[in-house]
Formats: C-alpha cells, structure tokens, sequence
C-alpha cells in the first residue's frame, strides 16, 4: 500500500500549495474542537478525558503540520497513522469525556475534527490508503454512537447515532480519496505524455543544434582558413610547416581540456568530482542542479562566488553536496522549500542545514519508490536526517 | 523529461480532482440522508414521509448530471440547480412538518442534505468559478428551508454545520489559488534548468561528433603540412586535404541526418580496404550482414569506430593483421577489433592520446552503446563496440 505514489511524490510543489491547506484545516478542526467543547460543557462527566482529546487533537495537528513541511521527506504511510491514530485517541477521549452524559451526537466534535483533518489527506498519501483508514475509523466512532443510544434525548433508531457521526468521516474519507486518485491520475498521465513528447523535441534539437560549438571555433576561425589556403597554393613553405605543427598542438589541447571538462564544470567554477560522477547522472539529477545552481546564483539572498559542489561515491554510495554562503543578514530559507521539496521527489535522501552562513545541501543519488528513472545509482542506502 | 508539473496545468488539474472530491462528499451525505430517513420512517411506520426519500433521489440526480463530462454545460448546470431546488422543496416540505416541535432549520437531516448540496456547487469549479457555485447552492439549499420554516411557524436558526462546510469550500478554493501562485513561482525556473539540461546534452553530442571527425581528418591533415618537407605539395595530399575539410565542414548535419545502411556497409568496406592499403591484413568475420540492419546514426559512429581502431593497430601494435569480428544479437549488435600486438594499459596511455577516448569511446557512447578493452602489454588487444540494433 505505501509503495502507491502520491501527488506530492509526483508534483512536490503541488504539495507546498497543499500544505496551506493543512495549516487551515488544522486551525479549523482546534477550533471548532474548543468552541463546541465550551458550549457543550454541561455534557462533559469528566473534564480530565476532555482536556486528553483536545491535547491529543493538537499533537495529531502539529504532527500533521510538521510531517508535510516542504524541508522533509515526502509524508508517508507512517506519518498518515500517526497523524490518524493521535486524531482516533482525541475522537475517543471526547467520548469517553461525555460518556453517560452526552444527550445529543451532532454537537461531539471528535468525528467533525477528524473529518476536516481527513480532508486535506488527498495531496499525500494514495486514495487506497486514505479509504481504509476512513472507513475503520468511521466504523469505530459509528459503534461509539450507537454504544451512547440509550444516553441520547431522542425517540429515534439507534442506528441513526452510529450513521451520524460516520457520515462526516466517510465523506471525508471518500473526498480525499478522490482527489487523491484524480490528481495521481492526472499527474502519471502527463509524465507518460511528457516522455513522448520529449522524444519529438529531442529530434527538433538535433536539428537545431549547430555541430560546431565551443573548442570547435578555434577549428573554424584559425585550423579550418589555414587548410584551405595551403590545399589551394602549390607549395608548403618551412612556416606553413611550422604553423601547422602549433595549431595541432593547440587543437589537440582544446580538444583535451573539453573531453575531461564535464557539464558541471562549465556552469560552477568549484567542482569537486574525482570519480566523474557528473557524467553519470541522469536527466533529472542533472536537471536539478542546474536549477538550483540557477536559484543559488540569481539569489540576492547567496553569495555565488562561494558556491562549491562537491560529488562522491563511498560506501553510503553516490552523494552530491552543494554549499554556498549567504550574504550578511539575509535568510537562506527564504524561497528554498521549493527546491528541497522537488529534491525529495528526485533522490533516495535530502539533507539540508544551515551553519552560519554556509547552506549545505546533501543528496543522495538514487530515485524514491514512486518515481523510476535513471541517474547514478547508490550501492547502499543513506539515512536521511531532516533538521 | 521535466520533474515539474506545468503550472498550467496544475490549477486546472487541481480543480477537477477538487470537483471529483465534493460530488463524492456530497453523496456520501446523501446516503447518510437517505439512511437515516429510512430508518426513522421505517421505525415510525408511516408512509407520510416516504416523498421525502423521493426527494433525496431527485438531489443526487441533479449532482450525477452535474458530475458527468457534460454536466459543464450551461443548460445542465442550470437543470441540475433546478432539480436540487425542487428536490431540497419537496424534503423540507415533507420532513420539517414531521420533526419535534423543538427543531429549527438546522436539524441534522436538513444540514445532511444542504451539506450535499453545497457540495454538488464545488462541481461545477472543473470549468467555471467554483465560488459562485458554492454560492449559488448555498441559496438552493438554504431558501426553502427558511420558507418551509418561516410558513409554519418553526424557529430559524443558522446552520452551523452547512454554513461551516460553504466556507470551508469558499476558503478552500481561494486559498489553494493564492498558495499555488507562491509555490510554484520556482516552477519556470526548474522547467527552464531540464529544458537548458537537454539542450547541453544535444550539444555535447554535436561536440563528441564534431570532435571525433576533426581527430579523424584535421589533425591528420596538420601533421603531414607539420612534417613534409618544404616545396610542393603532391596532389594527393592536396586533394585529401580538401576532402577531410569537406567532411568537417558536412559533420554537424551528417551526424543528424545519418546514412544509408548501404553507405556503413560501404564505410566499413572503405574502412577495412583503407587499412589493407596500409599494409595491415584484416581478416572479416562474424555476422556481417548485421550491421545493415543497425539504425543510420548507429551505423555510421560503428564505422567511424572501426576506422579508428584499425588506424591504431596499424600505428601502435606493431603487427601486420587484424581481425573483425561481428555478433550479432536480437536486440544488440557487437564488433571487434582484434589484434595480436603489442598490447598497452588504457589507464597509463599519454594525455594526447584522443584516439580511444573520442573516436571509439565518445561515437559509441553518442548512440547508445558500450566499449571494452581488453589490452595488456605483450598481450594484444581486443576492442569490443556493443550497439543496440
């Protein structure tokens, strides 16, 4: 189940727009929790499980808020039972506050909190997941319902006390796992059609693209008009000898200096790559770090001439560390949670800390579960540690 | 490919998984309804209140009209918010009459069936605002229950539960707009760095070509203008030069347009004739025809390949013969070079030795494949070129 992928696996800025979402739930879901706690006061036989709820409905929210923050890993399998088992325990306690005392279902807000909480779950994690930890839930607060039938002040089935708390959670449930699965659809259809078109724009590139480039000028502007006169004249004299022997030398140095540069090299100055590891990595890995070189560098907030990377492969397997210093009094954090969220969708780990001034980030070449692609790949796996 | 979905796509993606959730939500507390009332009715044993679950019906009808691929339709949305007018009219006319003397509008049966259709309002935001459908079904819910109310004399009160919901959905469809603008601002940047990315990979490809053709020839031509003696030039030489200069000059478009299978077969007869011309013996062998069936670009880099490692047993091994070798697999096609001479350690040939590194290496890896060496000194040397078919 938790292999499925998820939006924010598929399209990690889709998650930060999400996670806005969460912030608002969560507030919604405390307040509505205090508000009808306060006005329910008079049903509540023991205040110690009432303040238990709420403390447990705060620690599922922040848990919740923290576990989808862009600067971590993807939320997972482990992170939904979390935030759904402390939300489970608040909807229990709430019961357990007004058990024998509670005379009407519509006002507990144990299953209305977990419902508004439940609803913002579709951006991360897979609709199956979702669905099953709704309807578990639902059943076990609709049996709470009808346990409490007899307390309640009303003539109808009790039934109808097991259905109404349910029905917020189920609906929820099944909401988020619809635009669960809507958006992971949407999202696996479009990299299927993306890796067609791509093959078309390549064959437009080969097209556009001039043979002749960089080193290769030295050829056209100097070795090429040099051939051509003596091809033409009818003797070769002791210069032309000798001007031919300097621009082979030259060439061939050219030549040289781009075989052993690699793509890296020529867009930072400070590479550190002794196992060339640069040439070994895949479309997106390399598509990555030339954006963030990009950010890093147009940045008012980093210093670009301090920007260094460094590539290794050793028994934790192949890592790229990136570091820059940021300028005085300026906030690396500032506009880097898209970066570290997309770099949670390209590599196996993510670890990124500020010391100082210096911003490092570490990543660990390898794709997550969801997302197979090429690139480097790691001979061993690399704990990732989140600040 | 890209790592990062379109914003051009996201908001619109975002709105139809958005709908898809609501119009489930909503019919979730439809049959939440609908449950309930057929529990109380069947409970009290009147059949007064049955319309009331023909009622429910009608609301979920107007919300699958409005769910399905035609529901954006003008006409279908304006129907299915008449039909959940009269559907919520004909409920609260059946039921409100029928619940304590003490319930007001808010009663949990009536706020099941708003929250329904309220949800049914985000439906429409797949193509339209979905905030004034939200809007809009707010009225349809909430009219008729204030009148049926109003008429006979029950309280008013404000739906906590259903007001809640609407703005939960106003909130929500507001807030993802304005927190999709902020994060996704990097977005052109990420997509312009794989854009840039796969340019630099087309260029570096050109640049292998460029290179591997301008070692062929160019340098060849230098080192002879480098080392004959001073006075006339043979026309031989003259017209190789040319030749090789030709060849550059067509390189960046050769690589794009390829050749012929006829024209590899060709080349590597070429190729092999040119080194026999050198003094070198080569012996063909193998799965000859193979090679005809490679694509052109393929063909063309294995026969420059090839040249090169002949052109290297005749200048470094130190023997007079060579063997090619072809095998052939379904899906991949290997040729090798061998020779019995005197063998070298890759890893300790000079820094200006270009030969191996972009004649054979660079073409080869430019369409996919993978080459071996095998070479000792004293040992002789086998190069294997493995190209997919």
């Amino acid at each position: 189940m938790s292999g499925a992928p998820t939006a924010q696996r598929l399209d990690p800025l889709g998650g930060i727009t999400a996670r806005v979402l969460v912030v608002a739930a969560v507030a919604i879901a405390l307040v509505e929790a205090a508000a009808m706690s306060y006005a329910t006061a008079d049903q509540t036989s023991s205040p110690a499980f009432e303040a238990a709820a709420l403390l447990a409905l705060v620690a599922s929210g922040v848990y919740f808020i923290r576990a989808t923050s862009p600067f971590r890993r993807a939320f997972s399998m482990r992170s939904l039972t979390i935030v759904y088992l402390l939300a489970f325990v608040a909807v229990a306690f709430n019961s357990a506050a007004q058990w024998g005392s509670n005379v009407a279902v519509r006002d507990d807000w144990g299953p209305l909190a977990l419902a508004t909480i439940t609803l913002t779950l579709g951006s991360y994690r897979p609709a199956r997941e979702i669905l099953v930890y709704s309807v578990l839930t639902a059943t076990v607060v609709g049996a709470l319902g009808l346990l409490q039938a007899d307390t309640f002040r009303s003539d109808i089935p009790g039934l109808v006390y097991a259905i109404v708390p349910a029905v917020p959670i189920l609906g929820a449930g099944v909401a988020a796992a619809a635009f669960s699965r809507t958006l992971v659809d949407s999202l696996l259809d479009w990299r299927s059609s993306a890796r067609v078109g791509e093959a078309s724009a390549l064959d437009d590139l080969e097209r556009a693209v001039p043979a002749k480039a960089s080193h290769l000028v030295h050829l056209d502007e100097q070795v090429v008009p040099f051939l051509r006169v003596v091809s033409r004249g009818s003797e070769v004299s002791e210069a032309d000898g000798a001007r031919a022997r300097a621009l082979a030398r030259e060439l061939r140095a050219l030549m040289l200096i781009a075989a052993e540069r690699s793509w890296l090299e020529r867009i930072v100055r400070r590479v550190d790559d002794p196992q060339r590891l640069a040439e070994r990595m895949g479309g997106s890995e390399r598509g990555y770090l030339r954006a963030v070189v990009a950010h890093l560098r147009h940045s008012e907030v980093f210093d670009a001439e301090t920007l260094r990377i460094a590539l290794r492969d050793d028994d934790a397997g192949p890592r790229f560390t990136v570091e820059v210093e940021s300028r005085p009094g300026r906030n690396p954090r500032v506009h880097l949670a898209p970066y570290i969220a997309v770099a949670h969708g390209l590599f196996s780990g993510v670890d990124w800390h500020i010391a100082g001034s210096t911003l490092t980030i570490v990543l660990a070449a390898g794709t997550p579960d969801a997302l197979p692609d090429g690139g480097v790949t790691r001979s061993d796996t690399v704990t990732e540690e989140s600040p | 490919m890209s790592f990062v979905y379109p914003d051009s796509l996201a908001a619109a993606t975002a709105n139809h998984a958005l709908s898809r959730g609501a119009f489930r939500f909503g019919m979730v507390f439809l049959a939440g309804a609908l449950a309930t009332l057929f529990l109380i009715l069947a409970d009290r044993g009147s059949s007064a209140g049955w319309p009331a679950l023909l009622a429910v019906l009608v609301i979920a009808a107007s919300g699958i009209a409005l769910a399905r691929p035609s529901g954006d339709r003008p006409g279908v949305v304006a129907a299915a918010a008449a039909g959940a007018l009269v559907g919520n009219s004909l409920f609260a006319a059946v039921l409100i009459p029928r619940l304590n003397a003490e319930s007001a509008s808010d009663a949990i049966l009536l706020s099941m069936v708003k929250i329904a259709i309220i949800s049914f309002g985000v439906v429409v935001a797949r193509s339209r605002s979905g905030v004034l459908g939200v809007l809009v079904a707010c009225l349809v819910a909430e009219i008729p229950v204030v009148l049926v109310s109003v008429s006979l004399g029950r309280a008013v009160s404000l739906d906590v539960p259903a007001t809640g919901i609407a703005l939960a959905f106003v909130a929500v469809l507001s807030l993802v707009s304005v927190s999709r603008r902020r994060s996704r601002a990097s977005g052109p940047l990420l997509t312009l760095a794989t854009e840039e990315d796969r340019r630099a990979v087309e260029l570096a490809r050109a640049e292998h070509s460029s290179s591997a053709m301008v070692h062929d020839t160019i340098l060849n031509e230098l080192a002879v203008v480098g080392t004959v003696a001073p006075g006339a030039l043979s026309p031989a030489a003259r017209t190789q030069i040319a030749r090789s200069l030709d060849r550059v000059t067509a390189a960046g478009s050769d690589a794009a347009d390829g050749v012929t299978a006829e024209s590899f077969d060709g080349e590597v007869a070429a190729a092999v004739d040119w080194a026999r011309t050198q003094g070198l013996e080569v012996t063909v062998d193998g799965d000859t025809a193979a090679v005809a069936t490679l694509p052109a670009a393929t063909s063309s880099a294995l026969a420059r390949a090839v040249l090169q490692c002949l052109t290297n047993v005749i200048a470094h091994a130190g023997v007079a013969s060579a063997e090619l070798t072809v095998i052939c697999t379904a899906s991949e096609v290997c040729v090798m070079v061998i020779d019995s001479g005197v063998g070298f350690t890759e890893s300790e040939t000079g820094a200006d030795r270009l030969g191996l590194k972009r004649s054979v290496r660079g073409r080869i890896a430019d369409v996919g494949g993978t080459v071996q060496v095998w070479s000792a000194p004293g040992a002789g040397t086998a190069i294997s070129m493995l190209v997919p078919r």
